[in-house]
């Protein structure tokens, strides 16, 4: 009966190139720096034979690593052109909301308060998300270009330093790794509501129902403005998001144990 | 309350957590040198290695092997004036004992070189050197790198010349501080190394160090960091997880109150 389902953009060309340079440049230095951090182990030795040698291992890892300054120098050009035409959008900016919106939703997760928060376009979630990138951006870009050219480095530092900068470097890139691997893939990829995959990354586009679960604040705003129809709306929420209660079982024994795995693993070498 | 949810979860965890032990970006100290010197009571030229150099002390010798061209030669002043002067030449060059004579002096083939050599001889270090300064070189970049087949790389006898070894506080040895800067200098690999680059510690790691040493202390505050985003997104993915399970089973119970409520209509 419907024709397409009714969607909006949400991201612009420019801000789908930046993340399909965030993404292949990250997805090369995780694939081709694990091996490195793990080299003890026989799938980083696998791993290193599937691209022909320590030098192509590392020969990969420094031009990824130059794609994501690239990718990062592309962001900031982006933000001060757009600064510079007054359009920059500063719905990112973390404010009172997001404490506000964290607690509600933490409420609203253990069954304390029955309607979800009302995100606006980013939620407190993404925004952290975001900054967790610029953090990471000049803690793993810092540290590696401190190791690429260490005896200039070392002429900046103290003498504990490299030692610093490698410890930075291993420890950030598992934070880096986990962010991607456990929260962000699951915010986008298994969360029932997008698997197998939220699409805003490869079109651009997002559609009504799920703007409407996501991010009320920002559909309430665009329809003030008159640039989404309430019929419109209605319609897209008439389409309801299949149930799979056998995806939910194995998602939650597969986080389960990753969650488990993972306090298991860190908290003992909190205290040794 | 996050604090509680790490000990209650140590308490909880702490005895299963040995597999991911591996994970450490970790540990090793500062090498003390009881560490690096196997202790010996003789002290002089071994007698038994002079059969070994009535051959190797002639400088020109060298081996064919495929298309390269190996240097034999070991310079007997230089060995028996290093710290290994005590030792056996086949304690470390042990394929030899199953050699006869024969098989020796035509090099068989068997003999390795290059990347499988040094791969194969730091290995043997560790025979004698265990310890702090071995499990320090194994969690280092150098044999990273040299485990997984590269080459431009240090081994062990890159930057301590087995036939020439001497300790940090002899003013010939590669590793005395003053000559560090032309040690990781050689062959390019760190070009210009500077004083403030060889005073860093290669033979180290947070582990080892004391507690409030900055090294550790910024390793304690990364492993932090990972606990902090465990315990933001497991939660938050769990509970999602199960929310939207027992949303789904609780419908029937709804649509029957619905229907109640017609019915009382």
């Amino acid at each position: 009966m419907s024709q397409t389902k009714p969607t909006m953009e949400r991201w612009n060309v420019h801000q789908r190139l930046q993340h399909l340079l965030l993404f292949l440049s990250v997805t090369g230095l995780v694939l081709t720096g694990f091996p490195i951090k793990y080299h003890a182990l026989p799938w980083a030795h696998t791993v290193t034979g599937w691209v022909g040698g320590f030098r192509s291992l590392f020969g990969i890892h420094l031009t990824c690593a130059v794609l994501l300054f690239v990718a990062s120098g592309y962001h900031l050009i982006y933000l001060l052109v757009e600064g510079l035409r007054r359009r920059v959008s500063w719905t990112m900016v973390p404010g009172w909301k997001d404490v506000r919106d964290a607690w509600h939703h933490a409420l609203h997760l253990v069954g304390l308060r029955p309607e979800p928060p009302c995100f606006d376009r980013y939620t407190y979630l993404e925004k952290f998300e975001y900054l967790a990138v610029v953090w990471g951006m000049v803690f793993m870009g810092g540290s590696g270009l401190m190791l690429w050219f260490p005896v200039q480095a070392a002429n900046l530092l103290p003498s504990w330093g490299l030692e610093a900068v490698r410890v930075i470097h291993s420890n950030e890139a598992f934070i880096a790794m986990l962010a991607l691997a456990f929260g962000h893939f699951f915010a986008v990829h298994f969360h029932p509501s997008v698997f197998p995959n939220n699409e805003v990354w490869l079109t651009g586009r997002i559609s009504l129902a799920r703007l409407a679960e996501e991010h009320p604040a920002e559909l309430d705003r665009l329809i003030a403005r008159g640039k989404v129809s309430t019929a419109d709306v209605a319609e897209a929420l008439r389409h309801e998001e299949p149930h799979r209660p056998l995806m939910l079982w194995l998602e939650l024994a597969l986080y389960g144990g990753v969650f488990v795995w993972l306090l298991a693993t860190f908290v003992p070498m909190l205290f040794a | 309350m996050t604090q509680v949810l790490v000990v209650a979860a140590s308490v909880l965890f702490g005895l299963l957590a040995s597999p991911g032990r591996v994970l450490a970006e970790g540990p090793a100290a500062m090498v003390t040198p009881s560490d690096q010197r196997p202790s010996t009571a003789v002290s002089v030229p071994l007698p038994e290695n002079k059969v070994c150099l009535d051959c190797h002390s002639e400088p020109n010798q060298v081996m064919t092997k495929g298309e390269i061209q190996v240097s034999l030669y070991v310079s007997p002043e230089d060995y028996n004036s290093s710290s290994h002067r005590v030792i056996s030449c086949v304690a470390c060059h042990e394929e030899v004992l199953e050699q006869t004579e024969e098989q020796h002096k035509s090099l068989a083939g068997t003999i390795l070189t290059g990347h499988a050599l040094r791969l194969q001889m730091s290995e043997r270090c560790g025979k004698c050197h265990a310890g702090a300064v071995l499990e320090t070189y194994r969690q280092s970049f150098h044999w990273a790198e040299l485990e997984l087949g590269g080459r431009k790389t240090a081994a062990c006898a890159d930057c301590h010349p087995a036939h020439a070894v001497l300790p940090a506080d002899s003013p010939r040895s590669s590793v005395a501080p003053a000559n560090l800067p032309a040690t990781c200098g050689q062959q390019g690999c760190h070009p210009g190394a500077t004083p403030a680059f060889t005073a860093g510690l290669v033979h180290s790691s947070p582990t080892r160090q004391g507690p409030w040493s900055p090294v550790r202390i910024i390793w304690k505050a990364f492993i932090v960091l990972i606990l902090f985003d465990t315990l933001k997104d497991g939660p938050i993915i769990l509970f999602e997880l199960v929310r939207r399970l027992r949303r789904r089973s609780s419908i029937p119970s709804l649509t029957a109150m619905e229907v109640g409520s017609h019915v009382s209509d």
